[in-house]
């Protein structure tokens, strides 16, 4: 065997390996994968609960309040989801998964999702301590991302 | 004997010949429009709110300013893949040739230019109920929308459902001009119910379907399998959704649910054309929803 076709079997060999590990993950893993990210889209809609309720008057506009409620939100949208999206944890798939297979086979597309809720959190993050207007300008975008991913990614709950 | 079995010809030509009478397309007269003069401004709130946008946009486009209507959208069902249609003003692949009369034919009977029946994945069983000046309103806001070339797809649909005659059938059983909430008492209820049991169509998603695709009115809104595939859409009776008019008024304009979850799935969509409507208008869907028969969430399938 030559060197080249040596490596090209090894590597082989190594990506057969970690597809196998990869595909490996048990049932309980698939189900702590969902657990983990409906744990973080609970603090993303705790975050975003404090400045839209701002944003619509509810509770009074609070400079420090609202700062502290984008940063956080920019914090949880930002932490690496790698963890959360464990292939083969869709609907059907893992205890209480309302994600649609598509989180999967549109990886791109729904990692750009992702990317954008980031720029909507920053967005808020620089807006929320400025004044209430700056806040109400920036929740769109936020709701939009959330409601942007949600229409393709995720399935109705019940 | 002989004269029998002729008898028994001739009573069955004769249902045979009223069968194919009653299943005829029917066509609206003239004088459903006659006077009525479209207003294009107020023609797109009643866009928004029979939320053409979502079938009819071409696919993977889910906001554009204006809307490109030039359809291929697939709906996969029990009876076939439909694909929605061009109906953007291009004279040839979409309806701009089309008089405001075939236009208003088409969404409230079902019947296109040439006299064919349409599949009821376009709801026109619902929109029969709409009132023809919203309906001329409509037409005229969608001959202001850009024209496209693109041409309509052939529907896929599988026999004996490629039997266009046989929706005729379909439509006796289930093209009805009734309101499913007999009673509203006030304006805004009234209204209410024009939005939800007309314009909007909801219980096309939200009311499970019996084995010929009509709608269970004893099941008014109250939950069903999914027709985009996994999951279920929810039962939004009170005898389940508890949310607060207010709570309502806010998922259906931000998209946010109470505890802050956001709008998923084809109600997305929904949202995004409900958020652009009056407030008022989004008022009264809140307290229509309040006042339908509550229908417990037992009765339902489980979630699956």
């Amino acid at each position: 065997m030559s060197r080249v076709s040596k490596i090209i079997s090894l590597s082989l060999a190594a990506a057969i390996g970690a597809t196998v590990v990869y595909a490996q993950a048990t049932q309980d893993e698939l189900n702590a994968a969902v657990e983990l990210r409906h744990a973080n889209m609970k603090e993303r809609g705790a975050s975003v609960g404090v400045l839209a309720k701002m944003a619509q008057g509810e509770t009074p506009y609070d400079a420090a309040a609202a700062s502290a409620a984008a940063a956080a939100l920019l914090a949880t949208v930002s932490v690496d989801q790698t963890p959360f999206w464990l292939p083969g944890s869709e609907n059907g798939m893992a205890n209480d998964s309302f994600a649609a297979p598509a989180v999967w086979t549109n990886a791109a597309d729904f990692e750009a999702k992702g990317a954008a809720m980031i720029a909507a959190a920053e967005a808020m993050n620089a807006a929320a301590g400025v004044d209430l207007a700056a806040l109400q300008a920036a929740l769109p975008a936020v709701g939009g991302s959330c409601g942007g991913c949600h229409e393709l990614y995720k399935i109705p709950e019940n | 004997m002989g004269r029998l079995l002729r008898w028994l010809v001739v009573i069955a030509l004769l249902a045979a010949g009223a069968g194919w009478f009653l299943t005829r397309p029917q066509t609206l007269p003239e004088s459903t429009i006659a006077g009525l003069a479209g207003d294009p401004v107020h023609g797109r709130d009643v866009f928004n709110a029979a939320g053409c946008a979502s079938c009819h946009s071409v696919p993977d486009v889910a906001v554009s300013d204006p809307p490109i209507l030039a359809g291929g959208q697939e709906f996969n069902t029990d009876f076939g893949t439909f694909v929605a249609p061009n109906i953007t003003p291009d004279p040839e692949h979409g309806i701009g040739a089309w008089t405001d009369l075939q236009i208003v034919t088409a969404i409230m009977r079902g019947v296109d230019d040439r006299g064919q029946h349409l599949y009821p994945a376009f709801p026109y069983g619902t929109y029969a109920k709409a009132a023809p000046q919203d309906m001329v309103d409509l037409v005229a806001y969608l001959r202001t929308l850009p024209p496209d070339a693109t041409p309509s797809q052939p529907q896929a649909v599988s026999f004996p459902f490629s039997i266009r005659r046989a929706v005729g059938g379909w439509k006796l059983l289930f093209l009805s001009e009734n309101w499913v909430l007999q009673d509203a008492p006030t304006p805004q209820l009234e209204r209410g119910r024009y939005l939800v049991e007309a314009l909007g169509h909801c219980g096309e998603c939200h009311t499970p379907r019996n084995i010929l695709g009509g709608p269970e009115r004893s099941q008014w809104l109250a939950g069903a399998p999914n027709p985009d595939g996994e999951g279920r859409i929810p039962n939004i009776t009170p005898g389940a959704l508890t949310w607060s008019e207010a709570d309502i008024v806010t998922y259906l304009s931000t998209g946010f649910t109470p505890d802050f979850d956001s709008a998923g799935g084809s109600m997305a969509g929904v949202v995004r054309n409900i958020s652009q409507l009056p407030p008022e208008d989004i008022t009264a869907i809140a307290a229509y929803l309040k006042a339908v028969p509550p229908i417990a969430a037992a009765a339902t399938a489980p979630a699956g």
